[in-house]
């Protein structure tokens, strides 16, 4: 029977309360709307329904041909370049860039609900490639050759073998995309416009605009009910076939998807930085707006720098804290705070002067990202990290020990890595802050203004900025690490 | 006889390279060599899974070199077998002679002779995965053997098994395909596989035959 250690078993409690804090203040702020509008209700509920389905039947389909030009490039050209870095950027780099590069690519930009499915589409196409081209490798490239040596064809293959083993795959990464824009604030706050009201812009305009909080709160309530009815689905998707190492895959690779997505993805950039050239041009502006610049990059550089430690201090605490099951359970199954309900919760708990709106976003995007982050490998790499402790406490080493001389070697890279990156997706949010703060404070909510202004270049320009900042912080971040590993020498 | 001529395959540290090659076209032909010395790429060569441009393969007076692998008519049972793990062990002799533009009639002669001989009538309506290593074998023969191909590879097909089945199921394979009458290449690294089914021997070292 382990010892129960009071400080840790406060920590665990402290942190549980802070990532469930959100909907601590959902629940405490909850009452019965007076000014509740079924319509209205339907209305920006059958949007998130059509945006959530439309970009996620797109996306699959989209990612699906991705994943063939992906198989064909990995037997071509996989010893030089790995493309899928270069196609999940959309999905890694903050919206911003992607809505400025896509407004200027199609001009005049569909508002309302088509644009918002635009936009999440191009975002997911790589991830869902991604993610379809590894299960394919996994589960078919060996049965496509037996079906290519039998001398089955394409069509025979498909809907007898390639359809009925991955389908189930297929669906979970079509729901995981529905989820996704389901719940999506940041893009139909820019592109939505009114026809594209889905449910998170309507608790946003609840509350920023018509100040109804007791009907933001139902709404809020009634969406994370949905979202948990959502988690629940499981697709059962985990047959697992050998892999073949000599990956030919004939019926699975297709040269001409990969040359369509490579120039779709290259006029994507092209236009981004087009549109940046512009925003050079009208360098003029930039002494108009020369104090809010200056005031957008320091509120910039302070909120991701302070993401960037957040992250890093609850990423050790986790670490620290890893050490039963339950809490384990709890981070695994953990559904992440929709942008609106955290941005609530932020913005009624506490004052909101300048420095505390600041830390109010720092701690409402470390809580959004940091189970992201948990779930997209640290939490796995903690678990294979048992073992090393287990060894560790059978020596009879302490909590401490087992700590500092054995898992935060282990994991501060890592730690350092995602940080970073945490860092860098904090220097393009505008969801979260723009409900917590009530100006433009940081160059990404000034870059989302004059986006919505239709100053394309301006915006592209400040975005641009933004970019390097990013990189800046981040690789800030590498170089701390750096230095750590110097001093401790692992 | 068949022949094949300028078997080449180029690796960034390993080849292929076989001049001339004649394989019986009635009986066991096996190709046998240490782990790593290049049998499965000549398999993967012969079948057309590997660029092999310049190859040419004579088999009754037609070039299978250049024809892709389905065209070529070879029946192949892989190490793993690789049964198509969502169907059934029918649904896997059915896919193979649907794939060969096998007749219904045809086939359904076929696969209850086929059955019968390899003992596997009861196992027919069971999924895939739920067959033993031996029996995944035997429908994996099944799945090779329907349609009548032109010649039948066999990768390691005993490799998989524990050494009281091996004995067993290599007589069993042994009397089938000499009723079937389908020339064999068997690929293998096991003397004994060589002693109870060769009926020629070749020998394969750093991907050449020696």
């Amino acid at each position: 029977m382990q010892n129960r250690n009071p400080i840790k078993t406060f920590s665990q409690g402290v942190l549980t309360f802070f990532l469930l804090c959100p909907f601590l203040v959902l629940f405490f702020h909850f009452q019965i709307s007076t000014r509740w509008d079924w319509n209205e209700f339907w209305w920006a509920l059958r949007n998130s329904i059509w945006q959530g389905l439309w970009s996620a039947l797109l996306s699959t389909c989209g990612g699906m041909a991705l994943a063939s030009g992906l198989i064909f490039c990995e037997n071509r050209f996989s010893r030089w370049v790995n493309f899928n870095v270069f196609f999940l950027l959309p999905n890694f780099l903050p919206n911003l860039f992607i809505l400025i590069g896509l407004m200027s690519l199609i001009d005049p930009f569909p508002m309302g609900s088509i644009g918002v499915v635009i936009v999440h589409a191009f975002i997911n196409f790589g991830l869902c490639g991604v993610i379809l081209k590894e299960v394919i490798k996994t589960k078919l490239s060996k049965l496509s050759d037996v079906a290519f040596i039998l001398g089955a064809g394409r069509l025979h293959f498909y809907s007898k073998v390639l359809w009925p083993l991955i389908r189930k795959d297929i669906l979970q990464v079509f729901f995981l995309v529905f989820v996704t824009a389901f719940s999506s604030f940041a893009i139909p706050l820019v592109v939505g416009g009114g026809k594209g009201i889905n449910l998170e812009i309507l608790i946003f305009e609840k509350m920023k605009i018509y100040n109804d909080w007791s009907t933001a709160v139902l709404i809020s309530g009634i969406q994370s009910l949905l979202l948990f009815a959502f988690s629940l689905m499981n697709f059962n998707a985990n047959t697992v076939v050998d892999v073949n190492p000599h990956l030919q895959s004939r019926f699975l690779e297709s040269r001409l998807s990969f040359y369509v997505f490579s120039f779709l993805y290259l006029v994507f950039f092209y236009s981004y930085f087009s549109g940046v050239w512009e925003g050079i041009s009208s360098w003029v502006d930039f002494e108009l707006y020369a104090e809010e610049i200056v005031t957008g990059v320091f509120g910039t550089l302070a909120i991701s720098i302070g993401v960037g430690c957040a992250i890093f201090a609850l990423l050790m605490l986790i670490t620290r804290l890893h050490q039963t099951n339950w809490f384990h359970r709890f981070l695994n199954g953990y559904i992440a705070p929709s942008t609106a309900l955290v941005g609530f919760a932020f913005m009624v708990v506490g004052p909101n002067t300048s420095s505390f709106v600041l830390l109010k976003i720092v701690l409402g995007l470390a809580l959004s990202y940091v189970i992201y982050l948990y779930k997209m490998g640290y939490g796995n790499y903690l678990i294979e990290l048992g073992r090393y402790k287990e060894k560790a406490e059978l020596l009879g080493a302490s909590e401490n020990q087992i700590f500092w001389k054995i898992l935060f070697p282990l994991t501060y890279k890592r730690m350092f890595l995602y940080s970073g990156i945490a860092a860098f997706w904090a220097t393009g949010d505008y969801g979260i802050s723009k409900m917590i703060a009530n100006r433009d404070i940081s160059l990404a909510l000034l870059s989302e203004t004059f986006l919505s202004h239709y100053r394309i270049g301006f915006s592209s320009l400040l975005s641009f900025i933004l970019l390097v900042l990013g990189l800046l912080v981040f690789l800030a971040f590498r170089g701390v690490q750096i230095v750590i590993s110097r001093k401790i020498n692992y | 006889m068949s022949l094949v001529e300028k078997l080449i395959i180029e690796y960034s540290d390993f080849s292929v390279r076989i001049e001339k090659w004649e394989l019986l076209d009635s009986g066991v032909n096996v190709l046998w060599g240490p782990s790593g010395s290049g049998k499965t790429s000549v398999f993967r060569g012969l079948l057309g899974l590997e660029n092999v441009k310049e190859c040419k393969w004579n088999f009754g007076g037609e070039d299978l070199g250049r024809l892709s692998p389905g065209q070529k008519n070879i029946g192949v049972v892989f190490q793993t077998y690789d049964l198509f793990p969502h169907m059934t062990a029918y649904e896997n002799i059915q896919f193979a002679a649907e794939a060969r533009k096998v007749d219904e009639g045809t086939f359904q002669r076929q696969v209850d002779g086929i059955a019968k001989k390899l003992r596997i009538e009861h196992l027919l309506n069971k999924k895939a995965p739920l067959l033993s290593g031996g029996e995944q074998q035997r429908v994996a023969m099944a799945r090779a053997v329907v349609g009548k191909p032109r010649m039948l590879f066999l990768d390691e097909p005993f490799s998989a098994l524990d050494e009281e089945l091996k004995q067993e199921s290599r007589e069993l394979v042994r009397d089938f395909i000499k009723e079937q009458n389908i020339p064999v290449l068997l690929i293998t690294h096991d003397k004994r596989d060589v002693d109870v089914l060769g009926d020629k021997v070749f020998e394969i070292k750093n991907g050449q035959l020696i």
